[in-house]
């Protein structure tokens, strides 16, 4: 099983970013939307995204508590699940480790050029590619690869919202750390 | 919300007459369009009324609710107030949290965090703009020319941008990760006019109303920019949309 390779082309992060429109459509254009993130949380392998209603000013970003999650079927790119936080929580045991006031979260930010962050942005679809695969099929992928996935997420998401990503996709996390 | 008074039954931005009226109703049609200076001497030919568009400018965090989220919200007010629709802004944020039509975060106490909320998606902007009795149509923008040719002929404009790439210049550098998230449009600005070149007819730039700002009022944004806050590129996404306005409803006989 561990080294099996599925007949199955998974979609990749490209992919699950095209192929999530659908559920895009329903948030309203300002909201913070996560990138997507491969889980098996729920058996079948899908790309998860969390959203957040958020604001941005120049010189100001702040985020709030999820509000919603999506799934997009790693086989398909069909939407497998879209739910509100409050009626299917998934990543509500995350905002304990999260600091907030009043359930708004400030990003620091980076102190990267817009250059350096689409620069991280294509890493970390760089990075995915060479792993997601992999956890899909439920094998296990070289650890240089798993590092680099690892790092490219730690260098692409702001510190303070990691921990919904790893409440969201924790098996995912789990398989590149271990 | 109060009665709503028309001044007009169709205010076009610009003072010129919308292409239609004029025989054109093309983008390629530049009979009539003013030359207009830019701030760095380049003569061009202008269709669109910046003043007029300044004046309608709303700064998106200053409504009575203090939704601070809400640059789609203070786009609509702008729109509104440039086709002769008397209702304010707040009027305007009142009839969206009334009718379901921004999103809107509340405490446990059920007051609303305003920094949270506002925000709307392109689908609750056309029903905001139709509730108070204007004519619209929305689509995704493909190329730049689409937002000049709506602006040529006289219709109001609003497009949804990445926020990040349209404040690159604005924004000291290294403070851009928490607002360009994904890459995908996730602000919204209203257009009122572009500039043309004279002698190419290439589109140079537009004059945007930019609410995450106070002085964000006919802030002036080349046709490059532009291109990359809306459209972005293959690699980069943005995916931006359009809501054109082209005047008030006819009443129904």
């Amino acid at each position: 099983m561990d080294t099996a390779v599925s007949q199955t082309k998974w979609k990749t992060y490209a992919d699950a970013r095209a192929d999530e429109g659908i559920a895009r459509s329903q948030v309203a254009i300002g909201h913070h939307i996560s990138f997507p993130v491969p889980t098996r949380r729920w058996g079948r392998p899908v790309w998860a995204v969390f959203c957040a209603p958020s604001s941005a000013r120049p010189g100001v970003s702040t985020v709030g508590l999820p509000d919603r999650w999506w799934a997009l079927d790693a086989a398909t790119g069909a939407l497998a699940a879209y739910a509100f936080e409050d009626i299917v929580p998934v990543l509500a045991a995350a905002a304990g480790s999260v600091a907030h006031e009043n359930g708004i979260i400030t990003l620091k930010g980076g102190g990267r050029s817009l250059a350096e962050v689409k620069s991280a942005l294509a890493r970390l679809e760089n990075a995915l590619g060479l792993v997601s695969e992999f956890f899909f099929d439920g094998r296990s992928a070289p650890a240089s690869s798993r590092a680099e996935a690892l790092a490219a997420l730690k260098d692409t998401i702001s510190p303070e919202l990691m921990p919904f990503y790893r409440a969201l996709a924790s098996d995912f996390f789990a398989w590149l750390e271990r | 919300m109060r009665e709503l008074e028309m001044r007009s039954e169709l205010s076009p931005l610009s003072d010129v007459a919308p292409a239609e009226a004029r025989g054109g109703g093309e983008c390629g049609d530049f009979t009539g369009l003013p030359t207009h200076a830019l701030e760095n001497g380049r003569e061009v030919l202008l269709a669109g009324d910046i003043e007029r568009g300044r004046k309608a400018f709303e700064y998106q965090a200053d409504n009575d609710q203090k939704l601070v989220a809400s640059g789609g919200l203070a786009s609509v007010s702008s729109l509104l107030r440039l086709f002769g629709v008397e209702a304010s802004y707040s009027e305007v944020v009142a009839v969206a949290i009334k009718e379901h039509l921004c999103a809107v975060e509340r405490d446990r106490d059920g007051a609303i965090k305003g920094e949270l909320s506002g925000a709307t998606t392109a689908q609750q902007r056309v029903a905001l703009l139709e509730k108070f009795g204007l004519e619209t149509r929305s689509l995704k923008v493909e190329s730049i020319d689409q937002i000049a040719e709506a602006l040529a002929k006289g219709e109001g404009v609003m497009v949804s941008v990445n926020a990040a790439t349209l404040w690159k210049g604005l924004t000291p550098e290294g403070n851009f990760d928490g607002y360009y998230g994904n890459g995908e449009h996730n602000h919204v600005v209203g257009v009122i006019a572009v500039a043309f070149d004279p002698a190419t007819r290439e589109v140079v730039g537009f004059y945007v109303n930019d609410p995450a700002e106070p002085n964000g009022a006919a802030r002036f944004v080349s046709a490059d920019l532009m291109r990359d806050a809306v459209i972005g590129s293959e690699k980069h996404p943005v995916s931006g949309t359009m809501i054109a306005v082209s005047g008030v409803k006819r009443p129904s006989c």
